[in-house]
């Protein structure tokens, strides 16, 4: 037994070191566990050092690099918006660079950490490359046919990599944004104080002038939508006279510094002015500018239109005399519809257009007021035609002392009868202001105003003898005009050519024309004379074929008179065509278009002979004539092609869809829809925040100032929610009665926006005393709302606004600094009126390749999540 | 008499070998329990401050004004949730505060000239330091802490 003695020794020790190896263990672990402890501790630590890195640096580049071209900052991101940027990189390699402009804070931080903390930044601009405009093929990346890409603006990518090292532990954070350099303004917005486009279907441009009256309530009166077009930003003035237009149109013009028109419609006629039966207005014709583009239903035979001219002391000219005598009663009727050159406005007597005598303006002002019924129409000046154009307006102050008894009618009445020798000239006195208005209209059809006429048989039995003797001739199948059409497919050619202008209705013809020369050997007695199977040389010595001669012969006699010819040779003079290639199905049957420029020149005609612009706007030579694919014979004017290039390829005249075999473009608005966003907002209110119900407003919360009560905007910001519209009301600062705004931005919204209060420019302290702006801090806001555009405020609205999917409506008179663009423009849904100023500060148009830089706006997004992805290791 | 069983001499001396090894074991099983206990506890506070820094860096800069005494988790958790600053889609169920004294300083970040353009106090950036603290498991008079410290911008919801 001996043995076992002592063996509670071993027990003990084997318990004893058992607990000393737990002990052991425990140790070891809570120092393993204090180590690991340690390194999550240190990790954290360089992680949060490394987001404030991250965070400030694009924090600091987000707001450095739109601050201007001084400094190293300045200069990379002006490097950024060159065009040879292209396919480069732009390295950051500057470590001095980067901690001092722009991670000094967290610079600091580390340091704060004595020793123990290290830091380092890299970063670089890559991948930069131009929008990628729809491409074609993805192989190539070629932007679709016809887009000029506007090099300046960009996507590419930011990439930052920070290493931070803190005690000993490193952490690497890698971390990439998309970069992108777009263009704050919206170029073929910018140059026009009405832009009415969009040719394709649902949104056919349109404008209805149902102004002045409403047929199913005519107690209501309605107020013009009066375009002031800006010229006292180039005269420097509000009030002057014919000669300083003049030389106006001459001296800013043609250098480019305004550009040529204010007014751009896309397609569809209609009536250029107010000048519209419709309306309730100009049904005594007041042959001015404005009564250019008559409706299609109030044609007027040379009969009605001898006994108006009559009515108002006027005559016909002598050929429409003998048209009339000699050739409706053999015939039918040639109806013609009121043209106007402008001219009537300046001249007080009788006076005469291409050969025509007119009555002067205050002959159809007499006879204006004398036939128009009833007081209201007397004292509305909107339904006179003269004010939607803004030619005239009455001066505050007399606007107060207005004379219900007179009306206004009667003050221009009396104005004009006063010692003044021009119309124009009356309204320059103590009265009215002239806003000017020479609306020199850019497009394809409102450039054009009807001047002649379409030709209807009243004898029908004649009629019929023609189609039957066509039916008689042997190998046709086609009626003796179907040939005729089939003679001019080729309008090059020199065979029978007739103005083409569209589908003719029952019974009316367009009709032949003549080379030139060929009536000019038949003496004046025999003009009335008509060619018979006699002439049969003649006509074959110009080209016709025999079977299309006896087509003619098939006419009655009046209309194979030399003198009917000749009567449309000088209605013809002018009569450049000049239109979208679907006016067939907009224009009155029969009627001849002529560029309305023309008028304007007219207008501008005694005063100036020698006007370049009037040269360069009339003279057919310096336009290119072509023949389009549709048999259209198009001018190519040099003023469409001087803005073609001045809107940077973003816009295409519509003219060129005519022209060119790809017809790129035609059919949408590439400045709409080429826009890169840089930002996004999904939903303008926010229900996570705010009170219930109600909501944060995001709009404001990213972007409204409310320490200064400002609205600090800045690139293009999409917002794609559409359940509520976008309340301009709901970005004021408290207590104020306007928004102001600075920054450079493009807001498109997909629902509506509704101004509710005016909205100025922080520069703009007196609505009074608006001004154009250019330069960095020069503010501009376009607001392209797909929902529409309304206006229930009247005051100061400082913008570039388009309203896509609805013309613009408004419940109270407005008054806008800017643009007003739509699809349609309906004159219905703005009872009201309003004031379009235009503002040419959103053109870039006089500005240097420098100074363009600053309506570039370099903006960091987030797009894709995965793309703009952070790393951490 | 039979020899079984174990002498005085060898029990006194089991005793007093044991109680010597006892004595010098069981502070080092003591140490040990109490390194780990002092690392889950650091652990923990490490946690949470991450966790609450990246509560304030999603918290708009209007809900917590930058001042100079900290904000506790409590305050914080009742100016997330009141009135207009509710954050009803917010479930911020932290329980760290029952273990650790937290602390939450913000404090406004002066713009260095060189990047200042905007006075939009949106457009500025905040530090923001997370302090934990809590009684040293080791030694009950002393405070451990850890201490998180980053800048921030206010991210806006889009």
């Amino acid at each position: 037994m001996s043995k076992r003695r002592g063996s509670i020794f071993y027990v003990v020790m084997i318990v004893l070191s058992v607990l000393a190896g737990i002990a052991g263990t425990l140790i070891d672990m809570s120092i393993d566990e204090s180590h690991a402890t340690q390194l999550a501790y240190r990790s954290e630590i360089a992680l949060s050092i490394g987001e404030s890195f991250v965070d400030e640096f694009f924090h600091n580049v987000d707001k450095t690099m739109n601050a201007g071209s001084s400094g190293p900052i300045g200069g990379i991101y002006d490097k950024l918006r060159e065009e040879s940027s292209i396919d480069s990189v732009i390295e950051l390699e500057s470590t001095e660079y980067i901690s001092k402009y722009l991670v000094p804070n967290s610079k600091k931080l580390c340091e704060s950490f004595q020793k123990k903390c290290s830091a380092v930044v890299m970063a670089r601009i890559k991948d930069i490359q131009p929008l990628n405009i729809n491409p074609r093929e993805r192989d190539t990346q070629k932007p679709k046919l016809g887009i000029k890409v506007d090099k300046v603006e960009k996507d590419a990518v930011l990439e930052v990599l920070v290493e931070v090292i803190y005690e000993g532990y490193k952490k690497n954070l890698a971390v990439t944004r998309s970069l992108k350099v777009v263009n704050t303004t919206i170029a073929p917005l910018s140059v026009f104080t009405l832009f009415v486009n969009d040719p394709s279907f649902p949104l056919q441009s349109y404008w209805s002038s149902k102004l002045g009256m409403d047929f199913a309530d005519d107690r209501k009166e309605q107020k013009s939508v009066v375009l002031d077009h800006s010229w006292d930003y180039v005269f420097n003035k509000s009030d002057y006279d014919i000669e300083e237009l003049t030389a106006g149109f001459d001296t800013t013009i043609m250098q480019g510094e305004v550009p040529p028109g204010r007014v751009f419609m896309n397609s569809s006629v209609v009536p250029l002015t107010n000048g519209n039966r419709e309306s309730g207005m100009l049904q005594n014709a007041f042959f001015s500018a404005e009564s250019e583009l008559l409706p299609p239903f109030l044609p007027m035979d040379l009969e009605q239109k001898d006994e108006f001219l009559t009515k108002v002391g006027a005559s016909m000219s002598e050929e429409e005399k003998v048209i009339l005598e000699e050739v409706l009663p053999a015939s039918g009727k040639i109806f013609t519809r009121p043209v106007g050159y402008g001219y009537e406005v300046r001249a007080r007597d009788d006076y005469e257009v291409n050969g025509k005598k007119r009555s002067g303006y205050l002959r159809y002002m007499e006879a204006f007021e004398s036939s128009w019924d009833g007081e209201v129409s007397r004292k509305n000046p909107s339904k006179s035609g003269l004010d939607l154009f803004g030619r005239v307006e009455y001066k505050p102050g007399v606007l107060n002392q207005e004379d219900d008894e007179s009306g206004w009618f009667g003050k221009i009445v009396k104005a004009a009868s006063d010692a003044y020798d021009e119309m124009v000239r009356s309204f320059v006195n103590d009265t009215y202001h002239l806003r000017i208005s020479p609306t020199v209209v850019y497009g394809n059809v409102l450039a054009s105003y009807f001047r002649v006429m379409d030709y209807k048989y009243t004898r029908m039995d004649e009629l019929k003898e023609v189609w039957k003797a066509r039916k008689d001739r042997e190998n046709s199948n086609k009626s003796w005009w179907a040939s005729v059409w089939d003679g001019i497919s080729d309008l090059g050619g020199d065979l029978l050519k007739t103005v083409k202008v569209g589908f003719l209705g029952p019974g009316q013809y367009p009709i032949p024309e003549l080379p030139a020369g060929f009536l000019d050997d038949i003496p004046q007695e025999k003009l009335k004379e008509s060619f018979t199977e006699s002439d049969r040389a003649k006509f074959k010595a110009i080209g016709w074929s025999d079977d299309t001669f006896e087509d003619f012969l098939d006419l009655p006699e009046g209309m194979r008179s030399p003198i009917f010819f000749k009567f449309f040779e000088k209605m013809r003079k002018y009569s450049l065509q000049y239109f979208g290639k679907d006016f067939e199905n907009h224009i009155p049957k029969g009627a001849t278009l002529a560029p309305y420029n023309n008028s304007i020149m007219n207008y501008l005609r005694i005063t100036e002979n020698d006007s370049p612009f009037k040269k360069f706007m009339l003279d057919p030579e310096k336009g290119i004539p072509k023949i389009s694919q549709t048999g259209l014979t198009v001018l190519d004017n040099p003023l469409d092609q001087k803005v073609d290039q001045e809107w940077g390829g973003e816009y295409v005249s519509p003219l060129k869809g005519l022209l060119d075999d790809n017809v790129p473009l035609k059919s949408f608005n590439p400045f709409l829809y080429y826009r890169k966003a840089t930002d996004y907002i999904s939903s303008i209110y926010d229900f996570r925040g705010g009170k219930k119900g109600e909501g944060v407003n995001v709009m404001r919360k990213k972007y409204f100032n409310e320490k200064d009560g400002i609205l600090d905007i800045n690139g293009v910001i999409y917002i794609t929610g559409t359940a509520r519209p976008l309340r301009f009301s709901e970005l004021l600062a408290d207590g104020k009665k306007y928004v102001r705004y600075k920054g450079k931005s493009i807001i498109i919204t997909f629902g509506e926006v509704i101004f509710d209060v005016g909205v100025r420019k922080y520069t703009t302290k007196d609505s009074s005393k608006i001004k154009p702006q250019w330069g960095k801090d020069a503010p501009l806001l376009t607001v392209v709302a797909l929902g529409g555009i309304q206006f229930e405020t009247n005051d100061l609205v400082e913008a570039t606004l388009y309203s896509f999917m609805n013309p613009p409506t408004s419940t109270r008179h407005f008054t806008l600094h800017g643009t007003l663009g739509s699809s349609e423009f309906d004159l219905a849904r703005s009872k009201v009126g309003g004031v379009v100023k235009f503002d040419p500060s959103y053109s870039m148009s006089k500005l240097s390749r420098s100074e363009r830089k600053d309506y570039y706006w370099v903006a960091l997004t987030d797009e894709i999540k995965k793309y703009s992805w952070k790393a951490a290791w | 008499m039979k020899n079984s069983g174990f002498t005085l001499i060898e029990i006194l001396a089991t005793i007093t070998i044991a109680t010597i090894m006892i004595t010098a074991i069981f502070p080092m099983l003591s140490i040990g329990q109490k390194g780990v206990y002092k690392s889950s506890d650091k652990n923990y506070a490490v946690l949470a401050a991450a966790d609450l820094m990246e509560v304030v860096r999603g918290t708009e800069f209007s809900v917590l004004p930058p001042r100079e005494n900290p904000y506790s988790v409590q305050e914080l958790r009742q100016l997330l949730y009141k009135g207009d600053n509710a954050r009803r889609n917010l479930v911020f169920g932290h329980v760290y505060e029952d273990k650790f004294a937290i602390g939450i300083f913000i404090q406004p970040l002066a713009e260095t000239e060189n990047t200042k353009v905007s006075d939009n106090e949106n457009k500025s950036m905040r530090q923001c330091t997370i302090v934990v603290r809590w009684e040293s498991v080791m030694d009950k008079s002393k405070k451990e802490e850890v201490r998180l410290t980053s800048l921030y911008v206010e991210h806006t919801s889009g």
